[in-house]
């Protein structure tokens, strides 16, 4: 999953990176409202976390903008003015959820979780569960038919979360590599192939079926 | 002392214009009479002449033979009206003990005060049939020879007239009194109308209707007007920039909070237990204690940042927000607000209050939540839900840490702790209690009006 981090306090862009990136997120960073407005309506990322004290343009305006252009990605306000009536604007505006500062990793996380699984449209639990598959986002480790346990690589878990958050769809090799891979990574869409490779070894290979120049399709059986 | 200035105003002028005219009503009378006598008394001196005339005609002089018993014959052509009998008119003339009676008194006599001196006399009383009468005494002396005359004349018509003018005369005065005395009330309210519209202007003013009182004003109302805008929009801008100043601290604190509460969590602190407890635990104290007294210095108190609560717009968005955070819940709301609740309540203080209180009531609700908002003289407001509930010896201690803020307090302790703050702040009253319809907490909120 694709994680846009606007924040413009670098030491905490540094520890919550870091979190974030362990967490099995690709993280890419924005440090001002301009730069947040531009990179959020790329289209590439699957959920935001968005500061609303930012220098040039406030997060509640980027948040506006967004909304007004019909962008529905899912956006996590984290922000030290967690008033009631601050909260309401920020909800107002369009968010999703909302996290006063100081806030603990994991309660992030979870809220992540939560807002990235609604807007696939499945209840909100902490694993994510398809036919016979159990992906656990805390070990990065997925479960075949209750009994079998991989861990799994960062890479590999990431791959596979996308997947399984997007069954039955066709999913090309450029969007995977957007979704997993963030812009400081070296993007070789070539590499793709042998991820799959490897998960199809790990879940079985009628998971994922290869649509020839198309890209690959994640079965919900 | 308090007075209405209307009042005293509006009771000056009743006083003066009832009495002015009463006076010019009874002025009219009196002279109205005055003048119908005076008259009276001028036709009777005119008779009085020609009787005198009639009697002396020949000689010119007052003497015996003057009523000797020509004297009818020579008075009878003064007039008709002194032939017929009780006619209205009459006259008597008496020398020494000789009396000649005009024939239109008959048989009666003119009853009149007696022992007057002078040469005219102007007399009231009462002759025959019990007529009230005007008389005229006149007192002739020539040669030491003296003769009185006395002419009478019946005024039951002319009193019946008067009175007749006196009735109309009090009616139309009494109605043009009336008038005046409407119209004049009528302009006082005009002219007193800007101060009632200016009292008007600060109910709104005060409820954040409209931004400031209107300037045009009467020029004695100028002044006063621009003061209290001057002076309200001082407030305002105080309270807007010491709310911006309070909110830019806490955003300016709560960031390095964070980055050191992230950092506390760091690996390398792993083989260091105690510094790492410490430092998670006095940066939780730093960041509660941060927050409450921030909280709390953000409390406007009444209504003079502008802008008020609305129980339509303001509540409905509080509880879409909630909706919003606790939609993996299937929590039901049922609102109780009656029309029309009229309260000045600080926006954000109110949002802040209600916010803490329905977010603890979602964080343990199972499914349903009651709000109950009513109006008497104070407003209260009741939030019941159907969760396990915190037991209420523990919701006391969360209280009570919140106040000492020297303990770790779990999540909600430090919002019911603001909700504390506030509900001190308003002077209101706030009971815990089991709610009897759904079993969960039961919070009753009591706010004075």
């Amino acid at each position: 999953m694709r994680l846009l981090l606007v924040e413009d306090d670098l030491d905490l862009i540094h520890t919550l990176q870091t979190d974030l990136e362990r967490a099995g997120y690709a993280v890419d960073v924005a440090n001002d409202g301009v730069e947040a407005k531009f990179l959020g309506g790329e289209g590439i990322y699957d959920v935001v976390v968005l500061d609303l004290g930012l220098p040039k343009l406030s997060g509640l305006e980027v948040l506006k903008y967004w909304r007004n252009q019909g962008l529905l990605l899912p956006v996590i306000v984290l922000t030290a003015r967690d008033a009631w009536h601050e909260r309401i604007d920020g909800f107002k505006a369009g968010a999703d959820d909302y996290l006063g500062k100081p806030f603990h990793v994991e309660e992030l996380l979870a809220r992540l979780n939560a807002v990235l699984q609604r807007s696939n449209n499945t209840a909100p639990s902490k694993n994510l569960i398809k036919k016979g598959l159990v992906l656990d986002s805390t070990n990065q480790t997925v479960t075949l038919d209750k009994e079998l346990i991989h861990a799994l690589t960062g890479v590999e878990f990431r791959l596979l979360r996308y997947f399984m958050s997007h069954p039955e769809r066709i999913l090309s090799k450029s969007t995977l590599t957007e979704h997993v891979y963030d812009f400081d990574s070296d993007k070789d869409s070539n590499v793709i192939e042998v991820y799959v490779k490897r998960l199809r070894n790990i879940i079985g290979k009628h998971r994922i079926e290869t649509r020839r120049g198309q890209g690959y399709i994640f079965k919900d059986i | 002392m308090s007075y209405s200035l209307q009042k005293k105003l509006a009771s000056g002028l009743l006083v003066r214009l009832i009495s002015a005219f009463i006076v010019i009503w009874g002025l009219i009378n009196s002279s109205v009479s005055y003048l119908t006598y005076d008259y009276v008394y001028t036709r009777l001196a005119h008779d009085t002449e020609t009787i005198l005339a009639a009697l002396i005609k020949k000689n010119d002089i007052i003497d015996d033979t003057i009523l000797d018993d020509t004297a009818d014959e020579k008075i009878s052509h003064v007039g008709s009206v002194y032939q017929q009998p009780f006619s209205g008119h009459y006259f008597e003339v008496i020398k020494g003990d000789k009396r000649l009676r005009s024939r239109s008194l008959w048989d009666q006599q003119l009853t009149y005060p007696k022992g007057f001196s002078t040469r005219e006399n102007r007399l009231e009383g009462i002759g025959p049939m019990k007529q009230p009468l005007l008389l005229l005494a006149s007192k002739f002396t020539r040669d030491g020879q003296a003769i009185m005359i006395v002419v009478a004349e019946d005024i039951t018509a002319a009193e019946k007239a008067m009175s007749s003018f006196n009735k109309k005369f009090t009616v139309a005065v009494a109605i043009i009194m009336f008038i005046v005395i409407f119209l004049q009330i009528k302009s006082l309210r005009k002219g007193l109308r800007p101060l009632a519209k200016l009292q008007q202007d600060l109910i709104s003013l005060e409820t954040g209707k409209i931004a400031s009182l209107q300037t045009d004003v009467p020029d004695e109302l100028f002044p006063l007007v621009t003061e209290i805008n001057h002076l309200h929009q001082a407030l305002a801008a105080r309270i807007s920039r010491h709310r911006n100043a309070l909110s830019d601290l806490a955003h300016a604190l709560k960031k390095p909070l964070t980055v050191l509460q992230q950092l506390s969590k760091d690996e390398k602190l792993e083989s260091l237990p105690d510094i790492k407890n410490i430092l998670t635990k006095q940066i939780d104290n730093t960041q509660q204690l941060t927050q409450r007294i921030l909280n709390k210095a953000r409390l406007a108190g009444s209504a003079q940042s502008g802008s008020t609560f609305s129980f339509d717009e303001d509540f409905k968005g509080l509880i879409e927000t909630l909706n919003m955070m606790y939609r993996d819940k299937d929590i039901q709301v049922a609102v109780a607000v009656p029309q029309g609740l009229n309260y000045l309540f600080d926006r954000e203080d109110m949002l802040e209050l209600l916010g803490n209180v329905l977010d603890n009531a979602y964080k343990w609700a199972e499914n349903v939540i009651l709000i109950e908002i009513s109006q008497n003289r104070r407003i209260k407001i009741v939030i019941e839900d159907d969760g396990s509930g915190i037991p209420l010896d523990k919701i006391n201690t969360i209280i009570e840490r919140g106040v000492r803020l020297d303990e770790s307090i779990d999540g909600h302790g430090i919002g019911l702790g603001i909700v504390n703050d506030i509900i001190e702040y308003y002077q209101g009253s706030i009971i815990y209690g089991i709610s009897e319809k759904l079993g969960g907490l039961k919070v009753t909120i009591e706010l004075p009006s």
